[in-house]
């Protein structure tokens, strides 16, 4: 009986946890289906007069080129995601499997520059990514993406569980050094890989401040410049930010809602949250 | 592994390809700006850089930075020279005072802008003497809304507005509707209380220029004394009693337009811009604009974000920049570029052209040019200072202090700012 009463409680608190999580969703999708007098109308309506409206989704592509930009952050976020696997696994499998001088001190030294927060040497990077005849393009987009320091923490701590014993006797066999690390150590860390390349996209779909530093053409936008051209310093065009919104949303949901599993594997491994 | 490698190719070629066009083209000035909320105002620079480009060879490339984080990227492009535009928007004694990243403008120039400005805008686009940018927008400073309807329902007459402080408080008290625990439902202004500090300072300061206060002194060198004067507490005083004594403003209301917009609230202080915004967000709120009221002298027309256009120092394309500038001012093409956008023109000869006539701000807007025109602020750091004096109004409002400590407290760090 107390058992049973325990979980209707737990039950309940999920519940409404996750309509904690849901209703924001709901409220951004129900809004973009709004007019703008309905959004500002009082007693405040959840549903909108006419759901068939899709006035705010048109408008939105009418005025930005918001194919392009979902495009641009699907290629920038994917190539990144891709390199940060690629880096970090190696990074990690050295860090995890081989002691050299300074081993622990260039590790924390890495790690360290987590807590560099970014706009602090947005400056430098621009005179650089500048020099480099870079800005506006891909690459230059993309620059500080392509190795993730959080990776190499994840593919450290991955790596580093994987018995010594594996890479012993590859290298008894006659594996080299890069056999050991494609045949034995990337199999059997494949779950912490798929975590980082879901998060790393997530993570470089979500961001404003690098591209919006270093894009200028309409059409190397990414879907978060995109969005942030319906706020301005006067006000926020709410109908047609929560339509873009959603529009931009479904792709990481459809990637979240695929990957699921290993997003939360990912969340347990790293104790990532937000 | 074959489609890892098929990815990679596909990215590379993908971004070859889709390399912007316009780093073939060198015979281009880049302009950039923020005001994405004015579209049609910008691709002005373009329609008009074509005609230039005839003459000149030269166009006009418009870059349009989003507002959030705007400083950010000029700065670090200002500071990267070669990737810095030539012509850029934005706050002259921030960017030409703060940093030295503006080159003069050419003094036939100067001086075409300073006879046809006018006069409250003829410091817009100075620092310290010498003018840099070319003011670009007129009419931001604030003006009174109200709800025609509310007015009428208080038993008020909309064409009689407040004139003065004290009849604009007791107008405001009969458009207050409070509930049975005695707090309100309607209001009768709309008050900024959340948000920017700065932008807090920006809503508070034609009240204290009613009081006959300013925030710095004349020279802009110091703050005590001024920030923190009689005159100034007896405007935050003043401010705050609106919302804690007489609760003719709320700070449980959404933002000051929403609540105008959602006839909660029968007045707000507002730019030229805002009559646009209610016709489309809010089309059934019937709305007058008039001056602000007066108190012991009149608030007048004073902003603190006097927006200009100024030609990078950096720009290998100085001269064609200035070129292009001086082309597009006259007033044909400032009521032209204006107009199309909807918004005040800047030139004094517009100031009286059938458009702006034919606006509901144009008596309004006339009544404030004729008022004195109000202490400016445009220090480097107007942003820091304006954001410590804002804390101190926020605070005002929701009851966690008394104004005289609370400026005291503000003016002795606006001073370490300015000393800084």
């Amino acid at each position: 009986m107390k058992t049973a009463r325990f979980g209707w409680l737990t039950a309940a608190l999920v519940a409404a946890g996750a309509l904690c999580v849901v209703f924001p969703l709901f409220w951004m999708a129900v809004t973009s289906l709004k007019t703008v007098p309905e959004i500002q109308r009082l007693p405040l309506q959840v549903f909108p007069d006419r759901w068939s409206n899709l006035d705010n989704y048109r408008e939105v592509f009418q005025r930005q080129p918001f194919g392009r930009f979902l495009l641009n952050s699907a290629l920038v976020a994917s190539v990144a995601a891709l390199s940060s696997a690629v880096v970090s696994s190696l990074a990690g499998y050295g860090f995890a499997k081989f002691r050299f001088p300074g081993h622990a001190v260039f590790f924390f030294g890495i790690v360290g520059i987590l807590m560099v927060p970014f706009q602090s040497v947005v400056v430098p990077l621009y005179l650089w990514i500048n020099r480099l005849g870079l800005l506006d393009t891909y690459p230059g987009i993309l620059a500080p993406d392509l190795v993730s320091v959080f990776g190499v923490f994840l593919m450290r701590q991955a790596i580093e569980v994987v018995p010594s014993d594996y890479v012993d006797a590859a290298r008894i066999d006659g594996a080299s050094e890069f056999g050991i690390f494609w045949r034995v150590i990337l199999p059997a860390v494949k779950p912490a890989i798929a975590t980082l390349v879901i998060v790393k996209f997530m993570w470089t779909w979500n961001e404003l401040f690098w591209p919006l530093v270093v894009v200028n053409s309409p059409t190397m936008k990414v879907v978060t410049l995109g969005l942030v051209s319906f706020t301005n310093m006067y006000f926020i065009e709410y109908n047609l930010v929560t339509a873009a919104a959603v529009v931009s949303v479904l792709p990481i949901l459809a990637v979240f809602l695929a990957c699921q599993k290993w997003i939360v594997r990912g969340v347990v491994m790293s104790g990532l949250k937000g | 592994m074959r489609g890892v490698r098929t990815v990679a190719v596909t990215a590379v070629v993908a971004m070859a390809l889709a390399a912007p066009s316009s780093w073939a083209q060198p015979k281009k000035l880049v302009f950039w700006t923020h005001w994405e909320q004015n579209p049609e105002f910008n691709k002005f620079y373009e329609t008009r850089g074509k005609d230039f480009g005839q003459k000149t060879g030269y166009e006009v490339q418009v870059v349009t930075v989003p507002y959030q984080g705007y400083e950010a990227k000029y700065l670090a492009a200002l500071m990267g020279k070669s990737g810095a535009p030539d012509i850029f928007m934005g706050m002259t004694h921030h960017w030409c005072g703060q940093y030295d990243f503006c080159d003069k403008m050419p003094a036939d120039l100067a001086r075409t802008w300073g006879e046809n400005l006018p006069k409250y805008m003829l410091n817009v686009g100075k620092w310290k003497g010498t003018r840099y940018g070319i003011p670009i927008e007129h009419g931001n400073f604030q003006q009174m809304y109200i709800d025609a309807e509310l007015f009428k329902k208080a038993g008020l007459d909309p064409d009689k507005p407040p004139k003065t402080l004290d009849d604009w408080l007791a107008a405001m008290k009969k458009l207050t509707v409070l509930d049975a625990k005695g707090e309100p439902t309607q209001v009768g202004f709309a008050l900024r209380h959340k948000g920017h500090p700065v932008g807090i300072t920006d809503k508070f300061l034609p009240f204290a220029h009613a009081f006959g206060a300013r925030m710095l002194s004349p020279n802009l060198e110091k703050a005590t004394g001024f920030a923190n004067s009689a005159e100034m507490v007896a405007a935050l005083q003043f401010y705050s009693d609106l919302v804690n004594k007489h609760k003719v403003a709320s700070t449980a209301f959404p933002t000051p337009e929403d609540a105008f917009g959602q006839k909660r609230a029968a007045t707000i202080f507002r730019e030229s811009w805002f009559f646009g915004w209610v016709k489309k967000n809010a089309p059934d709120v019937a709305f007058k604009v008039y001056a602000l009221p007066c108190g012991k002298t009149c608030p007048g027309a004073g902003n603190l974000f006097p927006w200009t256009n100024m030609v990078a120092k950096s720009s290998p394309h100085k001269q064609a920049a200035w070129d292009f500038m001086k082309f597009i001012s006259n007033a044909k093409d400032d009521l032209d570029q204006h107009q199309a956008q909807g918004i005040l023109p800047v030139w004094t000869a517009n100031l009286d052209s059938a458009y702006v006539k034919s606006r509901p701000d144009y008596q309004s807007t006339q009544e404030m040019l004729r008022q004195p025109v109000p202490p400016e602020y445009y220090h480097p750091k107007s942003n820091e200072l304006a954001t410590a004096f804002g804390e101190a109004v926020v605070a005002a409002l929701y009851g966690k202090g008394q104004p005289k400590p609370l400026l005291d407290e503000a003016a002795a760090k606006m001073d370490r700012i300015l000393r800084d």
